[in-house]
């Protein structure tokens, strides 16, 4: 596990990482969702070990990250502006990560290069901005760590590209011990691979939240009521987290299991009622406006 | 784990993705070394002929020169290349660290700083070792091939490619160091310039500010500040290891090279790892240190350059350094803030440092300016003085110093200490007294010769000796009569006398021949035996002990004694050396040897006249002017338009020659022949002497005197 303590992170007077306190439990995909200048990129450096927090503890499985060997063992840190040697071709990137990483798999790397039709050996600099991510992702996936640290790393990637690596990630989660952790700027880039997502905004994290338990633990509910009485009834037996009228028809984000909303809507005899699922950005502006943050603006 | 990640591999993955520069290393020390070697070594085979014949004549040559192939000092090339190979080697394998993908790359993985500095500075070490040692080798090789290879010269070689292991090694962690330091590279190299120099620029500026401020600072080459400017600073540090050849005088090069690649590991490892990840990009890597750093450089960097300006431009003035200083200082506060910030608009952003910076530097020109601390009116108390020595300036042209191959630099050079100090003592303050009324070294030396001041006053350099053995230098001008008194007080001290005049310290042993010098001014060769060699010496110095100082400062000589003695650091070379550059004759048979001239012989030197009359040889007090053939006058331009010699020019017949020459100071030479011209320029001609107190006074009008006999001539002072 990833536990971050009390963590912050000054840059020239600004304040990139704001006391930070999260965890990053095992054997789940964590993304890490943010706008620009958020501070993704620092909170996962100091996860990697790359920078030192100003104050506060990152440990990874307990042990201190910065400057342990042992503990960055563990990790494989892929920057959002991946780096190759000059002239070095894929085969001598997969050496070099060999080197550091002694659990690199060469074979499984040999043979997903081959499935994402990469030339081992061109230059990894003379490849587009996307077949370089593919690259690192392939040798951050192949590195044989437990931690897998993905900065802005789908971004970029094609859609097919993008669902095969996801399905790669999906495969080694069933095969090791693996927890990946995504940051991006998109939400929709996340919803659908990760299992708890960690929202970021002016270096604070805002939440943490399983997506599985909040997808069911909050919904929108659409109905139309005869009387004021009956809808007044309703919205004291429900949670409303936010509340819109258009005409006779009351739309309400609701907390609470989609059934169990449904339900007691039915309850007041409307004249229409309908529960639906909120997508996963649905769900962050209401959580964020709830704390009191509007991220309408950042969120895509 | 951290050791299952093996160092080995880590060095070679290094030296792989740097591969360019072991290449580029490889190919420019071998056009430098071996092939340059080859090319020099068949260059003086070929000039020195008859070295298979002698090959111990060149022995002392090569000792020098075939190791100097190997550490720099036969080519300026090879100490350049391996400057910027250094340079290169550094930047290159830490240059990581100012770019923010690839600090995340290397950070990222699973290996300590420890283990990346280790890396990274070994694979430099061993890129730059291999080929430096295989050029090394080759050189030796070809040293060997051409039959000029000893077991000394090898165990020399192995000593001059340490030390060209040593420079690189110095500059590369200094690069290093100024790498840890900073955030970018640009900024990298002028911090690397900044490590190099900066304790050298510091420490030197000691003595220049003296030498700018105070009036009765006198250099020494032995000051402390002097000296640690060249050995903290790694530039001069390498300067002095790369331009010798592996000579016994480097140890202490060598151990202060060994000391500050020492101090600098260190202080670059420990800055690793301290060294904030975030830095990269940023001008510097702790911005923390910004408003020290550019304190540091601001101050002592605008009083560097500002003398420095000054001495390119030969402005003098301490008004002068004043103005430039400050003006430069503010000038550095602007560049290193745009350094740091990058933006123009942002020039101020560090007022506080500029501030310091630019107050600092008006501070220390207004303590110098002012002498707030006394330095010039500065005299010790009496009581904790041993013993004084001085030396008026004149000492230096008067006195022949016989081992003129030592270290003659040494301003203690003719500092005969006496602990009669009373005289010296008074002499001194009068000197701080003269420079109170405005009579100052300076003065003297501006002022025109035919001035009062020049004529009454006199410049020298007192040598306190403390009694806690400390040594304390002061140049005062002082007044030329009580100087006389003085030293002729001093001189009746047999001791004294002995110490002052280097007849007595010569090796007799040591001497070749002797030759005397008459009015003529060519020299005649003494065919003497030792034991005729040694009763001259002792008539001479018999004459020495009993002369008197101040008959000695007035009287003209009848002519000077010249000792000769074998040169040892010219022994292998195929060309005599000239014993006296205003005579050209008399010194055919003096090939490998070296003279010490100026033991003059006054008119009541009764004992070496004659001793030298009983080996048959009188000196000639006039010269016939039939024994001369022409006589070249140069006339300056100031005693043309003076018409100084008119009366004597008008007087020359017909067949004087003029001639106008086009130079700065010669405007018209006159070439006489007839023989009424000869003997009345010889009415107007005494020979070159020094005085033992008063400064030789140079005139600009002389007269070559060309001789029948022998195709000798001789250069006289026209009066």
């Amino acid at each position: 596990m990833i536990e971050l303590k009390n963590v912050s992170k000054n840059f020239k007077g600004i304040q990139a990482a704001e006391h930070i306190t999260a965890a990053i439990r095992e054997g789940m995909i964590f993304g890490l969702i943010g706008s620009n200048g958020a501070g993704k990129s620092t909170l996962l450096r100091m996860i990697c070990g790359v920078i030192r927090p100003d104050e506060g503890d990152v440990l990874v499985d307990g042990d201190p990250v910065f400057e342990n060997a042992a503990a960055k063992s563990r990790i494989c840190f892929l920057s959002d502006a991946p780096y190759a040697f000059a002239n070095a071709d894929v085969r001598q990137m997969r050496d070099y990560y060999s080197i550091v990483y002694p659990a690199f798999d060469r074979k499984l790397f040999d043979s997903l290069i081959r499935r994402f039709s990469l030339d081992p050996r061109r230059k990894v600099n003379s490849f587009s901005k996307g077949m370089k991510k593919q690259v690192s992702v392939l040798l951050g996936l192949c590195s044989g760590t437990k931690y897998l640290l993905c900065d802005e790393t789908f971004d970029g990637l094609d859609p097919v590209v993008r669902q095969a690596v996801k399905g790669l990630f999906a495969g080694e989660l069933m095969n090791r011990d693996f927890t990946p952790v995504i940051s991006s700027h998109n939400l929709r880039e996340l919803e659908d691979i990760c299992d708890c997502i960690g929202l970021l905004h002016q270096g604070k994290l805002l939440l943490t939240q399983d997506l599985d338990q909040a997808r069911s633990s909050i919904c929108k509910l659409q109905c139309v009521f005869p009387d004021v009485h009956c809808e007044q009834e309703l919205l004291r037996k429900l949670r409303v987290l936010k509340l819109e009228r258009s005409g006779s028809l009351l739309t309400l984000t609701v907390r609470g299991a989609q059934e169990e909303v449904l339900r007691l809507a039915e309850a007041q005899n409307p004249l229409f009622a309908e529960a639906l699922p909120l997508t996963l950005e649905e769900i962050f502006i209401s959580e964020t406006e709830v704390a009191g943050y509007d991220i309408k603006d950042f969120l895509y | 784990m951290t050791s299952k990640i093996s160092y080995i591999k880590l060095i070679r993955e290094d030296i792989r993705r740097r591969g360019w520069l072991a290449a580029l290393t490889g190919i420019i020390l071998f056009l430098l070394m071996p092939v340059y070697s080859l090319l020099w070594l068949d260059s003086f085979l070929r000039s020195v002929s008859d070295y298979a014949l002698h090959p111990e004549m060149f022995q002392e040559q090569l000792f020098t020169s075939v190791p100097g192939l190997i550490s720099g000092y036969m080519s300026s090339f090879l100490p350049v290349t391996i400057f910027c190979l250094a340079v290169l080697s550094a930047l290159s394998g830490f240059s990581f660290l100012h770019s923010r993908e690839r600090l995340d790359f290397f950070h990222a993985f699973p290996v300590k700083r420890s283990q990346w500095f280790s890396v990274t500075c070994a694979a430099s070490f061993i890129m730059f070792f291999v080929p430096y040692a295989v050029c090394s080798a080759l050189v030796a090789a070809a040293a060997a091939s051409r039959g000029v290879m000893s077991a000394v010269l090898a165990a020399k070689c192995a000593a001059a490619f340490g030390d060209g292991l040593l420079a690189w090694l110095m500059i590369f962690l200094a690069c290093v160091l100024a790498v840890m330091l900073t955030g970018r590279t640009i900024t990298a190299l002028l911090a690397s310039l900044a490590v190099a120099v900066y304790p050298f620029l510091v420490m030197s500026l000691f003595t220049a500010l003296k030498s700018t401020f105070f009036e009765t600072f006198y250099l020494s080459s032995e000051s402390i500040t002097d000296q640690l400017a060249i050995y903290l600073s790694p530039f001069a540090v390498f300067t002095a290891l790369t331009s010798s050849g592996a000579q016994s005088g480097l140890i202490a090069a060598r151990i202060t090279a060994a000391v500050i690649c020492a101090v600098l590991l260190a202080a670059s490892f420990l800055l690793y790892r301290f060294y904030p990840s975030e830095a990269a990009g940023n001008a510097l890597s702790f911005p923390a240190t910004a408003a020290v750093f550019k304190v540091l450089i601001c101050i002592p960097v605008s009083l560097f350059f500002s003398l420095m300006i000054q001495n390119f431009t030969g402005v003098s003035g301490t008004s002068w350094t004043i103005g430039l200083s400050m003006l430069i200082v503010v000038i550095l506060c602007a560049i290193i803030e745009f350094i740091y910030q990058q933006d123009l608009r942002l020039l101020l952003k560090g007022w506080r440092s500029s501030l310091i910076s630019i107050a600092g530097t008006a501070l220390i020109l207004i303590f110098l300016q002012f002498d707030l601390a006394g330095y010039d009116t500065w005299r010790p108390a009496a009581d904790r003085v041993d013993s004084i020595s001085f030396r008026p300036d004149s000492f230096l042209s008067y006195f022949p110093y016989q081992d003129t191959d030592a270290d003659n630099s040494s301003p203690l050079l003719y500092a005969v200490f006496t602990d009669d100090i009373d005289p010296l003592y008074q002499l001194a303050l009068s000197g701080i007294e003269n420079l109170e009324s405005g009579i100052s070294p300076q003065t003297l030396y501006q002022s025109p010769d035919d001035s009062e001041t020049a004529e009454n006053y006199i410049n020298a350099v007192f040598c306190y000796r403390m009694n806690s053995g400390r040594t304390v230098l002061r140049q005062y001008c002082i007044d030329y009569t009580q100087a006389q008194d003085t030293l002729a007080h001093l001189c009746e001290d047999e001791t004294y006398r002995r110490s002052l005049f280097p007849i007595f310290q010569t090796d007799r042993d040591s001497i070749h021949s002797i030759a005397v010098t008459d009015v003529y001014g060519t020299e005649q060769p003494l065919h003497l035996t030792k034991e005729q060699q040694n009763g001259l010496l002792d008539a001479y110095e018999k004459d020495i002990l009993s002369a008197d100082i101040q008959e000695m400062d007035s009287q003209t000589p009848l002519g000077q004694l010249t000792l000769y003695r074998p040169d040892r650091s010219i022994a292998y070379t195929t060309e005599a050396v000239s014993v006296d550059s205003r005579s050209g004759s008399g010194a055919s048979d003096t090939a490998d040897l070296i003279s010490t001239t100026g033991f003059y012989i006054y008119p009541d030197y009764v004992h070496t006249l004659d001793y030298l009359k009983e080996c048959g040889y009188v000196p000639r007090t006039e010269i016939a002017p039939g024994d001369v053939e022409s006589i070249d006058l140069y006339l300056s331009a100031e005693s043309v338009q003076s018409g100084k010699y008119d009366d004597l020019l008008s007087g020359f017949t017909d067949s004087a020659e003029y001639y106008r020459t086009y130079e700065d100071i010669i405007e018209q030479q006159i070439t006489v022949t007839a023989q009424e011209d000869i003997a009345e320029v010889l009415e107007h001609i005494t020979p070159y002497r020094s005085f033992i107190l008063k400064p030789y006074a140079g005139a600009p009008d002389c007269a070559v005197v060309n001789y029948k006999t022998g195709g000798g001539y001789c250069e006289f002072r026209l009066e």
